[in-house]
């Protein structure tokens, strides 16, 4: 591998399956495709014989619930295998929430995971994209899921992501407030669909993500914990001084049913091969993985200079290569949404700081009071 | 949507780094050294080895602060954090 990271993260996509028909999906077509045992045993082998200290581990789709039977064939088997190489395994999954039961859900805790259940909001939020292949909205299938998982699972266990889109991003407000204070999650992602037309609404953009903004300030006033990571994360990237970065190739593995290796899972889609890194039966395409690593980053004029570069998810592979073909190409759209997303999380944090929050003092500071 | 020329945001909240040691405001200052035993060294951070143990003393994951002089005596005080837990790898974002 040429360096000795301390932190893997391995993605295992057990099929390119899923119940669900979203139409902004990114991962491909939906076909009875199965990982095989066989595939899943060389993909854990592989992926531990490379240095690590710690492995993130997850897998991804199509739906992982319709492959039970292998995802905890999986997981037992890295289990095992890490506690012999004594090597500190995090558990991860994200899930549509359709198949979550009783039986799954003790499972899953017994196991450790951390859940991830895709929600994009309320009724009308969700069920403008999130159907069945029928075209039955998944929204009340989806809210059983979370409440099986809520009788078993403590609030810091789990999350939901939200996908807004130029068709949904309406309800994105009361969304919000239906998903933090009606079903008492505050864990929540707000993920965006850079892949659609966004057109030049942004004024309308901006009011909404301005809306949320306060929403979240009102909660801090009121003492209600809310992880809302498009404020969170920005915030941390003034105050800590850094942002995450991509691990596009080089401390990221996602492999598909075929055995394929790729840099990222949201890159897998129909398993063309385009941006494999090889396959787990025939080893590393090294010479394609060292080409991918070295032309990560960002190379647009404008954000040479720009002030926000430092908090910016520019550099981010797999949404680059989507929107713009290139790994290291930035898109306009994501150039706009990160730009808003700095000022609204500016804007909760100095309006906290300035108030002396406890809550936001000790969530970000890690004390009461500065002043 | 094409690339947006960005101005400098006028930051009015600090960096981590910039705020310690804190400066505690006398009102918080007294009502945190009033919960803490009044011990000459560091408190144990493991909550089931302290001698002083009670519901206001630190656990595990809390942060020692030192005080200035003139606010806490120069005693350590220990603040709760919040629960900083990890999001763990958000696939999707």
């Amino acid at each position: 591998m040429g360096q000795q990271p301390s932190e893997m993260t391995l993605y295992l996509s057990l099929t390119h399956n899923c119940q669900l028909r979203c139409n902004y999906c990114y991962a491909g077509e939906k076909y009875h495709k199965p990982m095989s045992k066989e595939t899943i045993i060389k993909s854990i082998d592989f992926t531990l014989k490379l240095p690590m200290q710690k492995l993130e581990f997850g897998f991804f789709g199509g739906e992982p619930l319709m492959e039970w039977e292998l995802f905890k064939f999986a997981t037992y088997d890295i289990e095992h295998k890490t506690k012999e190489k004594n090597i500190e395994l995090i558990k991860t999954f994200t899930t549509n929430g359709v198949l979550l039961n009783k039986e799954k859900v003790i499972w899953l805790k017994q196991h450790g995971f951390y859940v991830v259940i895709s929600i994009d909001g309320n009724e009308a939020m969700h069920n403008t994209h999130r159907l069945y292949a029928n075209g039955e909205g998944t929204f009340k299938a989806v809210q059983n899921g979370i409440k099986e998982l809520q009788k078993v699972y403590n609030d810091g266990e789990y999350a939901v992501i939200s996908v807004a889109t130029p068709e949904n991003i309406n309800h994105l407000p009361n969304s919000l407030k239906y998903l933090h204070q009606e079903l008492g999650i505050n864990n929540i992602h707000i993920a965006l669909n850079y892949f659609a037309n966004w057109g030049d609404e942004t004024q309308t953009y901006t009011k909404l993500y301005h809306q949320v903004a306060n929403y979240t300030i009102e909660q801090y006033r009121q003492g209600k914990k809310l992880n809302l990571d498009i404020i969170d994360d920005k915030i941390k990237t003034e105050i800590e001084s850094s942002c995450k970065s991509c691990s596009f190739g080089e401390l990221k593995l996602a492999i598909a049913p075929s055995g394929n290796i790729y840099p990222c899972e949201r890159i897998i889609g129909n398993d063309t091969g385009a941006l494999s890194m090889g396959n787990v039966h025939t080893g590393f395409d090294h010479s394609k993985r060292a080409e991918l690593i070295a032309q990560r980053g960002n190379s647009n004029e404008e954000c040479k200079t720009c002030p926000l570069k430092e908090r910016c998810t520019n550099s981010c592979g797999c949404t680059n290569y989507t929107l713009t073909n290139s790994i290291n190409t930035t898109h306009g759209t994501v150039c706009f949404f990160q730009k808003l997303f700095i000022e609204v999380a500016d804007k909760v944090a100095s309006t906290l700081y300035e108030e002396e929050n406890e809550m936001f003092m000790r969530k970000f500071y890690g004390v009461v009071s500065t002043h | 949507m094409k690339l947006q020329k960005a101005s400098k945001p006028i930051i009015t909240y600090p960096k981590r780094e910039h705020i310690k040691p804190i400066l505690l405001s006398a009102t918080v200052a007294m009502a945190l050294t009033a919960c803490v035993p009044h011990t000459a060294g560091k408190i144990p951070t493991d909550n089931t080895e302290n001698p002083y143990s009670t519901s206001n003393t630190p656990h595990e994951g809390n942060q020692e602060v030192n005080l200035p002089d003139n606010i806490a005596g120069g005693m350590p005080v220990f603040i709760p954090e919040e629960n900083n837990q990890t999001w763990g790898n958000n696939p999707q974002k």
